[in-house]
This record gives structure tokens, sequence and C-alpha cells, in this order.
């Protein structure tokens, strides 16, 4: 049984098949959002009428103006849109980034050094709590990649950073606690009238992290803020790297739909979780944050097995160890944080299968008791 | 110093090999393994923290596992 057939109460995948909201509009999304939004008439018209509204949604959650958000189809894109556009435009000598951003922005940032800024990576510990390094001279001239929140480990980070800000929030939920602290960091600049810092320059929103689409990145530009398009272009606007129409809606209305909820049952589901595993002897939990996201690996215990057996028992997981993803190289987080690297699961925890939790325990504990026994 | 050759294995086998070693050969002290997986190091460094054994890496490719009190 493939994850795209399987029940979705079991699937604790990062991506999962969408939800029954999504499920049952998905024909009106593609049927009324497929013309261009820039033609003035026919559907292209009415589309450009549909975006504006997915706008003001996306600013309002968000707490942005509507005018700085820009819909973008590809993460490595808007990294490289956000990086490299500070980083053209002068204002900055260097950049601070950690070992536990996301690939495609440590590139991002990598890159820059070709445009003169010097890179500095910083410190993560155990726990997975950023440190970042002390800044020489100008604090304003140093620009700081900060990840709100790990997309794997599902660890938020408590304090923001002093100075100008890339928000990497493509792990942000809006009905985690954590939200509010990226609302926070959001707002200071917004509304800021005299001369402190502009603390946000940009910041980065993935859809899948509230249950929407994949393909649709939400790429904030703080109008205050220096940027130059890094791209060879003889157009500025961003709209030319713009995401589909019905893949936006769809971003829209999960937003709205999980702006909505309360976080209790699944905090309350990943404490158990957490909780319950300790009878285990030998694991890393990451970090203590809770919310929708856990990262656990298993001493001794090859990840593709205790995968293929929970998959057996109707359970779908994904996992960063080198020995079940796509490539051979262990995650960078949990190698960054200290954590064990093989023998890893990634639960992703939604409202569908929270009820299958308890069974989801179970089958856990028995796979990862027999496998020892059997290895060792 | 008993010999624990992974050269070729894939994580998670050194780390599977080395705790067997250890648990079958209760009195020996140190042990050297030889591995030449990307993720034998960082794993080292988790399974340390976690088991109480210390690792030195002599080299990429050479590990010296002395046992924890």
């Amino acid at each position: 049984m493939s994850p795209v057939t399987a029940d979705l109460a079991k699937n604790f995948q990062d991506l999962a098949p969408f939800s029954t909201p999504i499920r049952e509009n998905l024909e009106t999304f593609f049927t009324q959002g497929d013309g261009d939004p820039r033609s003035a008439f026919g559907p292209g018209a009415e589309n450009s009428i549909r975006l504006e509204a997915c706008l003001q949604t996306f600013s309002r959650v968000f707490g942005l103006p509507a005018s700085s958000i820009h819909f973008i189809s590809d993460r490595s894109l808007a990294f490289t849109l956000s990086v490299l556009g500070h980083a053209k435009s002068r204002e900055f000598s260097t950049i601070r980034y950690s070992p536990i951003d996301k690939k495609d922005a440590i590139a991002a940032v990598l890159e820059a050094r070709n445009l003169g800024i010097e890179v500095r990576e910083s410190h993560v510990d155990l726990s997975g709590e950023i440190h970042f390094l002390d800044v020489d001279g100008d604090p304003q001239k140093t620009l700081t990649l900060f990840q709100l929140r790990n997309g794997e480990t599902g660890v938020w980070q408590s304090l923001i950073p002093d100075g100008p800000l890339i928000l990497d929030a493509t792990a942000l939920n809006p009905r985690g606690w954590g939200f509010a602290l990226a609302r926070e960091a959001l707002s200071q600049s917004n509304n800021q009238s005299n001369n402190q810092t502009t603390r946000w320059q940009s910041a980065l929103f993935d859809a899948t992290s509230w249950g929407g689409p994949r393909g649709l990145y939400i790429l904030a530009l703080n109008e205050r803020a220096s940027w130059r398009n890094p791209l060879p272009t003889l157009d500025p606007a961003l709209s030319r790297y713009g995401a589909s129409v019905p893949l936006t809606l769809m971003g829209a209305v999960t937003l709205d739909l999980e702006a909505a909820k309360v976080s209790t049952e699944i905090d309350r589901a990943n404490a158990f979780l957490r909780d319950e595993l300790r009878v285990l002897d030998d694991i890393d939990i990451a970090g203590t944050s809770t919310g929708d996201r856990l990262s656990i690996s298993f001493l001794n215990i090859p990840a593709d097995e205790l995968i293929r057996r929970l998959a057996m028992d109707g359970f779908f997981l994904d996992s960063g160890s080198a020995c079940s993803a796509s490539e051979l190289s262990p995650s960078h987080v949990l190698s960054a944080m200290g954590l064990l690297t093989h023998g890893n699961i990634r639960i992703r925890l939604r409202d569908e299968n929270l009820k299958t939790v308890e069974l989801l325990l179970k089958s856990l504990l028995t796979h990862t008791r027999a496998l020892r026994m059997e290895l060792l | 110093m008993h010999e624990i050759n992974c050269l070729g294995m894939k994580c998670p086998l050194p780390i599977i090999e080395l705790s067997k070693s250890m648990k079958n050969y209760p009195s020996e002290v140190s042990f050297l393994l030889k591995s030449d997986d990307v993720a034998t190091l960082p794993d080292l460094k988790a399974w340390s923290r976690m088991t109480g054994n210390i690792v030195t890496a002599i080299d990429s490719e050479n590990f010296e596992i002395t046992r924890g009190i």
C-alpha cells in the first residue's frame, strides 16, 4: 500500500494527501483558478480578484502588508531571491547562519561570498538552540538568517537574535505557540517609526507547514529593506516567479482553516509520545518543543527496517537517517545538534491521525524492542 | 585492543557491530573500530554521550573506543 492510498489517519509523514476540505474543493481550485491572472478579461481577471483575496488572507494571518507578499513556486528559488537579494543590496558586510538551516538556504548564504559578503556559521547545542556568534563592528551590517522552527525536529527557537533578520518561517504552523513570536518579530519593524533596527528584511513561509500544497512558498519582502533582484532579469518585478493560481488558492484556504484551530490536542499527543517512549533505553528525542513535529532516534536500530515494519502495520513515517533517505549522507540537522543520526523517525501530527497515536506508540515499542533483540 | 572491521558497511551497521562487540567481550577495555561510512563519526559522538563510553578519532577511518566506568 503506498502512502498515497494509505488511510489518512495512519499517515504521519511530512507530506500527506490533502485534507478533506481540500480534496472536496480540488476541482473548483483547478477549474476556477487556471487562467492567467495578468489577463485583463475573462477567467484571468477573475483570478486577479481571487489572488487579491489570497493576499489579504496571508496578510491577515501573518500580520504583514499585502504589498510585501509574493508567491514563489520553488523553495530554493525563494531562498536565493531572499538571501542574495539582500546581499546584492550592499547593505550588509556579514551574513550569519546556523548549521541546522535548510540546505538550500545554506547554499544561498554561501553563494553570497561571491558578492564579497563574509559568511559566519553559528553553533547549535544538543537541545537545538542556536547560539549566534557575536557581531564584529556595526550590528546593522550583519544580516542573520534565522530559522524560527526547524522543520525536521520541530524545535522552536526561544530567542530572536538582534539585528536585521531573514526569517525562515518555512516550518511555521499558525496554531503553534511560536507563531506569536513570529508575528512579534514581523510586526516590530512594520510599526517602527524611529531610527532603530529594521528587524526583518524578508520572511519565507511554506504552505506545506499548515497542510497546504507543495510548490507554494510565500516570500515577504519588507518594503523598508534594501533588496535587489539577484537574478538576471529585465523585469525587476517578482511576479515572474509566481506560483500557480490553484495552488495559491489551496494555500490560502488551508491557512485560514489551520489558523482557526487550536493546538491543544496536537501538543498533548506530542507530549504523550515523548513521555511514553522514555520507557525505551538509548533513544534521542530532539529538543523539548511540542507541536506537530517530533524527531526520535533509536540506538542500534536500522531506520529503513523500522519504517518498513511500521508500514506493515499501516503507519507511514519519514526518516532523517542515511539508510532510509534518498541521499546517502545522514541528516545535517541531527548531526549538527549532536543527536544520533541512525534509527531516526520523524512524526508529523495532524488532527486526522491523533486518535491513532496510541496505536502508533504500541507498534513503535514492539518493533524497536524486537529489532534490538534480533540485532544485538 | 579488540578490532572491529566495518570498512564498507553503511550506517547503522558500524554502531551495531560495536555494540555487539562490547556486549560479547565484556572483559575487553578498548576497541578499535574501522569504518569509512560518513555517518560513523557523528553517530559515535552521540553514542558516546548516550552510553558513557569514550571515543577517540585516530583518523577519519579509525576510532578508539574505551569502555566507560
